[in-house]
């Protein structure tokens, strides 16, 4: 008989996580049993707003097939407006992706808090659930990869 | 083809030979004051080259101000020059090299058009450049050609104000600063050469975009994949030659991190990846900086149409965060700036 | 020396389309390059020798000595090979003499003591058509270096376009010779008679009063300074002043014909070659930081020294066919020419 699903390419999606909100919200949902993709990467740093974009470019450069920024809430930043800074920058670079005609939804950016832990695993499914559809969306067309 | 743009050397600014001659014979004779009284130890400018190129011009003796040019060919922006310390100190020479922060530190001069003088904008906003070492030289500009004589593209939508640098609201170059302001520090151009120059040329070339950013919305309309095509067919031409990010006022880092190799950004290797990745990272290291001057599509020698990427990047910057470069020396970067109202409906 | 029509040539090409590559200048946004044609759509477009350009943007170098060149992979099983794929056989279309002369100089350093394997292979499998210039430039200056409009060093077969319709054809080499039996055999086919007719008398005269023409509007001329005049002027201040305007960026390495510095780089586990400048300020930093050449007046000596002398001294030509495309191409207008000839002139 045939099998008609491929085995599905494993995915390499980068998430740069915020050591005070995001992380700990990752760590939340893993302690509370959520059920989230295991594509994802966890980096952790200190800030969303330490975050350089030359990072993401990076990732995508070295294959990622997607890269996510999280951080606190505005207003909640350990750092005061570290996460201000990085609303401005993550809002150009992926402007920029796009009109590149690199597929934005490779590129997320959310604000997940210590204590949501479910909106952290809605978050990554979200995202390889993008990542996925992009990438349908490349094989189907003319091939062309992520980056 | 050694091209003459319609007439020997170019025509004036603003089509007009009479006009530019008169421009032209104020600044040399500024120039040559300026030198014979020791108030600057070089003039930067535009000078002619034996083989009927318009070159840049390092003049130092006053007796050579006469070389200096000013008609429609000078196209380029003189500005990045004065961020090069080796060339300020070699100009310099070894008297003037001295005491680079003391009153006895080298003082030059620099011809601007109006869109040269809002990188100069920029450089001062940055500490880049020290104002008081400066003498600026405005030329008032009807638009400037490319080697076949054609309009460049960017002139066709200059304002008034900057390319008559009107530098303050109720100004007029001419006239000089409105009663009560405050005094020659604060100024951005110190000579003006000739009158406000007529938009005529201007007006009789390609027609104003309906939009500001139309170009750019032309990109934007195309399906994805148009784009990616678009884009990735002229960086497949890129040779990494640098050249536009060299002759760009703005790109001064004495290490530009296009060549850090720990941690290496991007590979040095042209390819239509690392390429795409070059372009976009210089745009964005432009992000509210990069004021049009246009120099970067200009040098590049396979016609990678720049001036489409930086404009998109000023487009976000203008819509996104409400700012526009080159308008005020006091002026803080975007890019390192936040607003509570700042966009993120991008943001989960 | 054969007539050939633009039909026979066309004809032919449009044979072998599947099995040759085709390499010729097209035009792409108004500039013409040096491209492989993957189809035959453009054909009548190429072959159309009135339209072709007095030069293209790019030299021929890099379908010889690409501008990227995967080398090996090193993988758990060790390395992979790349670049190892038998090449197909090749046409390259309407090289200029300057461009033909130009593989002749790369030849000596990648076909000299130690060849180049990849190079070889692709210079082996290329037959090289060129064509003579009607209408030199006055930036040209082939002449004084060796080659001329009317040369023939580095092709495999020669055209000069006698009209719009019919080229003398001239087999210089056995590549060529080959060529030119195909084109008849073509001629053949396409409803003329077989083999290609003979040059008559008119046309004999007609090629040599073209001559004549090109050679006398080739006026640029280049003092080669002798080793002896170089060296006196290593020292002098000279070489800041000829390179002050210089951008430091690579166009006129990466467009000239004869230049070949290359940087090796790893990207992941894939190791390449790519195209470097002399003019970068990293090319000769080390891995420690130091850097021998971080003055940019040094380096443009270090190009001037190398091009004009110790590449002469070693291999017996300056690395130079006059085509101009440096100065052409320069953001500045930096003419070599001028800076060469001055050497001579030049005081201490």
């Amino acid at each position: 008989m045939n099998r008609p699903e491929q085995k599905e390419k494993r995915l390499k999606i980068i998430g740069f996580l915020c050591n005070w909100c995001s992380y700990a919200g990752a760590d939340l949902a893993g302690v509370s049993r959520l059920q989230y993709p295991a594509e994802i990467r966890i980096i952790r740093v200190p800030c969303s707003g330490r975050i350089n974009p030359l990072l993401v470019l990076k990732c995508f450069q070295e294959g990622a097939d997607g890269v996510l920024v999280s951080g606190c809430h505005p207003g909640d930043c350990h750092y005061q407006e570290g996460n201000l800074y990085a609303r401005r920058r993550m809002l150009l670079l992926r402007s920029l992706l796009g009109y590149f005609g690199i597929d934005e939804r490779r590129f997320h950016m959310s604000w997940v808090s210590a204590s949501e832990g479910r909106k952290w695993a809605e978050v990554v499914s979200r995202l390889v659930a993008d990542v996925r559809a992009a990438d349908a969306e490349s094989r189907s067309g003319q091939g062309v990869s992520a980056w | 083809m050694v091209a003459s743009g319609g007439s020997p050397g170019g025509r004036g600014p603003g089509g007009s030979p009479g006009a530019g001659t008169r421009a032209q014979e104020a600044l040399r004779t500024s120039a040559a004051g300026l030198l014979a009284e020791g108030k600057v130890e070089a003039v930067i400018g535009y000078g002619l080259s034996p083989a009927g190129d318009v070159v840049p011009r390092f003049v130092r003796r006053s007796q050579d101000a006469a070389g200096l040019l000013w008609n429609d060919r000078c196209t380029y922006n003189l500005v990045g020059y004065l961020t090069d310390r080796d060339l300020l100190a070699g100009l310099a020479g070894p008297e003037g090299a001295a005491g680079a922060d003391t009153a006895q530190s080298p003082r030059f001069a620099v011809t601007v058009k109006g869109c040269d003088l809002k990188s100069l904008v920029v450089l001062l906003a940055e500490s880049q450049v020290r104002r008081e070492a400066l003498t600026v030289i405005g030329l008032p500009c009807g638009g400037v050609v490319d080697q076949e004589g054609r309009l460049l593209g960017k002139c066709v939508a200059c304002p008034e104000e900057v390319r008559n640098l009107r530098t303050e609201p109720g100004e007029s170059p001419a006239n000089g600063p409105p009663a009560g302001e405050p005094a020659a520090a604060r100024r951005l151009v110190d000579l003006v050469m000739g009158d406000p120059v007529p938009g005529d040329r201007i007006a009789a070339s390609a027609p104003l975009q309906a939009e500001p950013f139309q170009d750019v919305a032309e990109i934007e309309g195309m399906p994805r994949a148009g784009r990616r095509a678009f884009w990735d067919a002229h960086f497949s031409r890129c040779l990494r030659c640098y050249a536009c990010r060299n002759v760009c006022p703005l790109c001064y880092c004495k290490e530009c991190v296009f060549d850090q190799h720990n941690p290496r950004w991007v590979s040095p290797a042209p390819g239509i990846p690392s390429n795409r990745a070059f372009h976009l990272i210089r745009a964005y290291h432009l992000a509210g900086r990069c004021v049009d001057c246009g120099e970067c599509e200009r040098a590049c020698p396979v016609g990678i149409p720049l001036r489409l990427i930086n404009r998109k990047v000023a487009q976000v910057v203008k819509e996104s965060f409400g700012f526009e470069a080159g308008t005020s020396p006091e002026a803080r970067a975007p890019i390192v700036d936040f607003a509570s109202g700042d966009p993120e409906e991008f943001i989960e | 020396m054969k007539v050939l029509t633009r039909k026979a040539l066309e004809a032919l090409l449009a044979a072998r389309v599947e099995e040759w590559e085709l390499i010729a200048p097209v035009e792409i946004d108004g500039k013409s390059y040096f491209h492989a044609l993957n189809s035959g759509s453009r054909l009548g477009e190429v072959t159309d020798a009135s339209a072709a350009p007095l030069l293209t943007v790019n030299p021929v170098k890099e379908f010889f000595f690409p501008r990227r060149q995967e080398l090996y992979v090193q993988g758990p099983e060790g390395i992979t090979s790349l670049d190892s794929e038998p090449q197909r056989p090749r046409l390259l279309l309407f090289a200029r003499p300057c461009d033909a002369r130009g593989l002749g100089v790369l030849d000596r350093v990648f076909l000299g003591e130690v060849p180049d394997a990849s190079y070889a292979a692709r210079r082996e499998a290329t037959t090289i058509v060129g064509l003579h210039c009607l209408e030199p430039d006055s930036r040209c200056f082939c002449s004084a270096v060796g080659g001329g409009p009317f040369g023939t060093e580095g092709m495999d077969m020669a055209l000069t376009p006698l009209d719009e319709s019919r080229f003398a054809a001239e087999a210089l080499t056995e590549k060529g010779e080959a060529l030119l039996a195909a084109l008849g055999a073509a001629a053949g086919k396409a409803g003329g008679a077989p083999g290609l007719p003979d040059a008559g008398e008119a046309e004999r005269r007609l090629v040599e009063s073209l001559r004549a023409k090109a050679e006398a509007a080739v006026s640029r001329d280049l003092e080669i300074p002798s080793p002896e005049a170089l060296a006196a002027r290593f020292e002098s201040d000279y070489w800041i002043e000829a390179s002050r305007s210089c951008l430091a960026c690579g166009v006129c390495s990466y467009l000239c014909p004869t230049c070949h510095c290359f940087d090796i780089v790893d990207e992941g586990y894939l190791r390449l070659r790519c195209w470097d400048t002399c003019s970068a300020d990293t090319f000769t930093r080390t891995a420690a930081g130091e850097n021998h050449h971080k003055h940019k007046h040094t380096r443009y000596r270090q190009r001037v020294f190398h091009k004009f002398g110790w590449f002469k001294e070693n291999y017996g030509t300056v690395s130079c066919v006059g085509c101009g495309r440096c100065t052409r191409h320069c953001p500045v207008k930096i003419d070599i020419a001028e800076v060469v000839n001055g050497v001579g002139a030049s005081h201490g």
